[in-house]
């Protein structure tokens, strides 16, 4: 038995073959005319509409024959679409190509007359094809008016594909550009019902977006329409005009009745004659907390500019009253002090802002790490020494450099070490020590024998103005900035910051970061 | 120096420069004797064995804020009816409902003047 290959486009074919004929809305009527114009043209008394299947070739319109199926292998369909051709065999029990196949032995078949059934993209989705049980060849003027009406019944299933596709796009369309709004869309009819809902009610309200339609408004959204508020007035009580155009902030309930604060805007259309309602629906958890976010960073900034400009102007109202030097010297120095704190604030505000919206970029090179901290280690030594307290560097990796940007690096480290020296108590030692992590990442530490932090408050540590009550002191940061500022530096570098401590037992701060290092 | 019958007046602000400021202006401008102190806790062992004539609090304290710390002073039998002048940093900061029962003569926003400081506790005192 001879192979029957396949076409090189099957899998475009198949799909077009089920694009073409779908079981739903199946074309019989234009396929039964069309078998009837082949009839009448070539003579033949049986005709078929063949289409080849992935495994099967099957008639699926049929004139004096029964529709029925073959496997690939012994269809005469099946080899004749793989040619570009028409198909025109006088007897096929008597030719070899055809004459041992199931279709040819069991129909009993001997002129076949097929015209293959083409898309505009050359894909044979099965063939038009006529037959006779006496031996027969089509006379070939009649070929050309055979392919005709096969080109003419592939342009009609085109057309009824298109204008099928027409009717629905607009509406399909329309729906997939609701779908992929993460606002949820409700329509609700005027009697209260919710008409229509997109996809994104399964997530805002957990429900099944065809459970929802049909049920109340209110179930979901209970004060959109309550009176006296600042919501909608009923719409279905009164024939007010319903023009919301601000949004509006209210409780929701989801499926399960748990509360949420979304923001809703209203609108009002003419469907089919009756009023029809839009509702856009947002989750405002989101933007609370922004908002939340925003207010208290506002606050604590106020607090922070408050505390010394009330030095300065306390400062300023007293250089009239009658002072001795010593204390016109006390309040010189407290404004000093004073107005240094609101730069150094004001400097760390903006600092933070930059750093966290990603506006400085770093400039990085490979820098020597003990040459690097030595440099440090020299400027805050006179600070250690007014405090009595000793300065020391540990190195576990000598000669090693790392790739980083130096003068943010350093300013981490003398901000970590500072914060040391201003809390360990005098005659205590506060060490810097810099290490190979087992990840290859360096590891700088820095130790002081100090108060200690409490482990409910490391969490915040590393937050803005997160300050700590015992630990305030003016020396380093000064806002409850400076630990902010060293994680965001150190994240731009792709590291990360830390600090191991326990009240009593003092603190250990420490960053990694990933390099690269050199050893050179 | 203040003279020793003057009234002494209790300070409580956890910054120190505010307690410096605070305690010159009072001592110098209206010649009181002042204990300043830089937490609730502190304040309330002195008052133990103190008497004071005005209480100047700051809200804004970490740990024992200037609420509790007012609830405290108002539980101790020696400070009934003393009058507190509150120093708040922010306008919007938590503050007792009914001012009046907490027994709050004054809200001060920081920044604010000492030489008003003064004259309020001036005035506060002319009334008792």
């Amino acid at each position: 038995m001879e192979q029957t290959t396949k076409p090189p486009n099957e899998a475009s074919r198949l799909r077009s073959l089920e694009r073409l004929l779908p079981a739903e809305g199946f074309p019989r009527g234009l396929l039964q005319k069309t078998l009837e114009m082949t009839c009448k043209l070539t003579g033949f008394p049986m005709a078929a509409v063949s289409v080849v299947g992935e495994n099967v070739q099957r008639f699926v319109a049929t004139i004096g024959v029964s529709e029925c199926e073959f496997d690939r292998e012994n269809s005469v369909c099946a080899k004749a679409i793989l040619s570009a051709q028409p198909t025109l065999i006088p007897d096929l029990s008597t030719d070899l190509r055809y004459a041992n196949l199931t279709f040819t032995k069991a129909t009993k078949m001997k002129a076949y007359a097929g015209i293959p059934l083409r898309t505009s993209n050359g894909e044979a989705i099965g063939m038009l094809c006529a037959f006779d049980l006496q031996a027969r060849l089509l006379p070939p003027h009649l070929v050309v008016a055979f392919s005709s009406i096969a080109g003419m019944l592939m342009e009609a299933l085109d057309e009824r594909l298109c204008s099928s596709a027409s009717e629905n796009s607009d509406d399909s369309f329309l729906i997939a550009v609701f779908d992929s709004l993460t606002d949820v869309v409700l329509t609700v009819d005027a009697s209260g019902a919710i008409s229509s809902a997109n996809h994104t009610v399964e997530k805002l309200f957990g429900i099944d977006r065809l459970r929802i339609i049909g049920q109340p408004i209110r179930r979901f959204l209970p004060n959109l329409f309550s009176e006296g508020k600042s919501s909608i007035r009923n719409p279905y009580a009164t024939s007010n005009l319903l023009a919301i155009l601000e949004t509006m902030e209210m409780t929701a309930r989801k499926d399960s009745g748990e509360p949420i604060t979304v923001d809703v805007r209203a609108g009002r259309l003419l469907r089919r004659g009756s009023r029809t309602f839009t509702l856009v629906v947002r989750d405002a958890s989101e933007r609370k907390r922004i908002e939340k976010m925003k207010d208290e960073f506002i606050a604590t900034i106020s607090h922070e500019l408050r505390t010394p400009l009330t030095v300065l102007r306390g400062a300023l109202s007293l250089f009239d009253a009658d002072l001795s030097k010593a204390e016109v010297k006390e309040l010189l120095s407290l404004a000093q002090e004073n107005t240094d704190r609101l730069v150094r604030l004001v400097n760390d505000i903006l600092e933070i802002e930059r750093l966290e919206t990603g506006h400085i970029k770093l400039q990085p090179q490979f820098e020597p790490v003990a040459k690097l901290i030595e440099g440090i280690l020299i400027l805050l030594r006179p600070m250690a020494v007014a405090r009595h307290i000793k300065l020391l560097a540990q190195h576990a990796v000598v000669n090693a450099s790392i790739w980083c940007d130096k003068d943010r690096i350093i300013q981490t480290l003398t901000n970590l070490i500072a914060n040391a020296i201003s809390f360990a108590p005098p005659n205590t030692e506060v060490c810097v020590r810099t290490a190979l992590t087992p990840e290859a990442n360096l590891r700088f530490q820095v130790e002081d024998k100090g108060p200690g932090i409490l482990p409910e408050q490391v969490g915040k540590l590393f937050q803005r103005f997160s300050q700590l009550g015992n630990r305030t002191a003016k020396t380093g940061g000064g806002a409850g900035l400076g630990l902010a500022i060293a994680r965001a530096i150190v994240e731009l570098h792709g590291g990360r910051i830390g600090v191991e401590s326990a009240p009593g037992e003092g603190s250990n701060f420490w960053f990694e970061l990933p390099g690269p290092l050199d050893f050179s | 120096m203040p003279a020793p019958e003057a009234p002494s007046l209790l300070v409580i602000d956890d910054d120190p420069d505010i307690r410096k400021i605070v305690n010159l202006a009072l001592t110098r401008l209206g010649g009181f004797h002042v204990i300043a102190v830089g937490s609730g806790e502190e304040a309330l062992k002195l008052i133990q064995k103190n008497q004071f004539k005005v209480v100047i609090l700051d809200m804004c304290m970490p740990h024992m804020d200037g609420e509790m710390t007012l609830r405290a002073l108002r539980e101790m039998p020696n400070m009934q009816g003393v009058p507190v002048v509150l120093l708040t940093a922010y306008a919007c900061s938590r503050l007792p409902e009914d001012l009046a029962q907490w027994g709050i003569s004054r809200i001060l926003e920081k920044p604010f003047d000492p030489i008003e400081l003064n004259r309020h506790i001036k005035e506060i005192l002319k009334k008792e």
